[in-house]
């Protein structure tokens, strides 16, 4: 049977670093993932991961086991992100489709569809719309963005999500709505088009 | 009773399957009758679907051997580690210092020294070139004896 987090961070306390890789591998892609999609710049987001490793590691003699292991790793990650946003370390709008768009003199390329593979354009389709969504989540305020985040992707219960963003239960409720909100403005033309293929599943829960 | 403001803060809970079950078919009810709330709930359910194509990238594949590089650069805590002073210690221990010796600073509360006092030593400064001039000193018998004429 696989230890519990709070056994492996137990275990690393008293020095096991098997215990630590265990966690490592864990955590690293989930960790990853949301950090990436928090501040959008992927390089930035990895050492930003790598930031939250470094400093369990570094807590590991006064760990406690007081709250769930994923409420204190996200936590880290939640407020590594947030001082980052808010110092602007990251590059701008890398993923803009519209500079994308630009060639390096400034002046507007066509997209070309490369040679012919039959999913080449469905590829591209996809691309877009993946930018519009990126873009859309990105332009949310920070705590609305990680609410969102933390609640879709990493399936985490609404008591935990407001220890992480250090908030009540009411004010997650009012940031989760906001973004919602926000974001059905946003992206009111994609989900019209996405009407014809139905509903599915919850609004949370898409495991990372 | 639900209502549409209320809604908005149970909107979420009920799409994502966690509202509690008295609480559902309150909700239920109150969709059935207002078609702003249900419209807005499918779009929230459209939404939360757009979500699922947000990609984000695995970590790259250097990613623990970097982790690794950078746990082996750690400092290792050692004995004598916990007699060197901590950053905030030293900081309050050179403020103290600096307060301390801004105080040492201060003229020592002494009482003001008597005005007769200070009239005679004004008078000895006043005659000091005087003092200090060897050969007007050494002719004062001269002077004296052209006085008595």
């Amino acid at each position: 049977m696989a230890s519990s987090d709070v056994q492996l961070m137990l275990e690393v306390k008293q020095g096991d670093e098997a215990a630590f890789e265990l966690l490592l591998q864990r955590y690293r892609t989930p960790l990853c993932h949301f950090l990436s999609r928090m501040v959008r710049d992927p390089a930035l987001a990895e050492d930003l991961a790598q930031e939250v490793f470094l400093r369990v590691y570094r807590a590991r003699k006064d760990y406690q086991p007081s709250a769930k292991f994923t409420t204190w790793l996200f936590r880290i990650a939640t407020n590594l992100a947030l001082n980052a946003i808010r110092d602007g370390r990251f590059r701008k709008s890398e993923d803009s489709l519209d500079e994308r768009r630009e060639g390096e003199d400034g002046e507007s390329v066509a997209f070309e569809v490369p040679d012919g593979h039959p999913g080449a354009e469905q590829h591209l389709i996809d691309e877009d719309r993946a930018a519009m969504i990126r873009r859309a989540v990105l332009s949310l305020p920070e705590k609305q963005r990680a609410a969102v985040l933390l609640h879709k992707f990493h399936e985490m219960d609404y008591e935990d999500i407001a220890r992480i963003l250090d908030c009540s239960m009411s004010a997650l409720k009012s940031l989760l709505f906001r973004a919602y909100e926000t974001l059905r403005v946003q992206l009111a033309p994609m989900a019209a088009s996405a009407k014809a293929g139905g509903s599915r599943g919850g609004v949370g829960g898409s495991s990372s | 009773m639900m209502n549409c403001e209320k809604m908005e803060r149970e909107l979420i809970a009920y799409l994502d399957g966690r509202a509690p079950a008295s609480l559902r078919r309150e909700i239920d009810l109150h969709l059935a009758t207002c078609p702003a709330c249900h419209a807005r709930a499918a779009e929230f359910q459209q939404i939360s679907n757009l979500l699922d194509e947000f990609p984000a990238p695995d970590p790259s594949p250097y990613f623990d051997a970097r982790l690794r590089n950078r746990l082996a650069t750690e400092p290792r805590r050692s004995w004598w580690s916990v007699w060197l002073p901590q950053p905030r210690l030293a900081l309050a221990t050179a403020a103290l210092l600096i307060l301390g010796a801004w105080v040492s600073t201060f003229p020592p509360d002494t009482p003001p020294p008597a005005p007769v006092q200070a009239e005679e030593e004004f008078r000895m400064i006043k005659d000091m070139p005087v003092l200090e001039n060897y050969d007007v000193l050494a002719n004062l018998d001269a002077l004296s004896e052209i006085a008595a004429d």
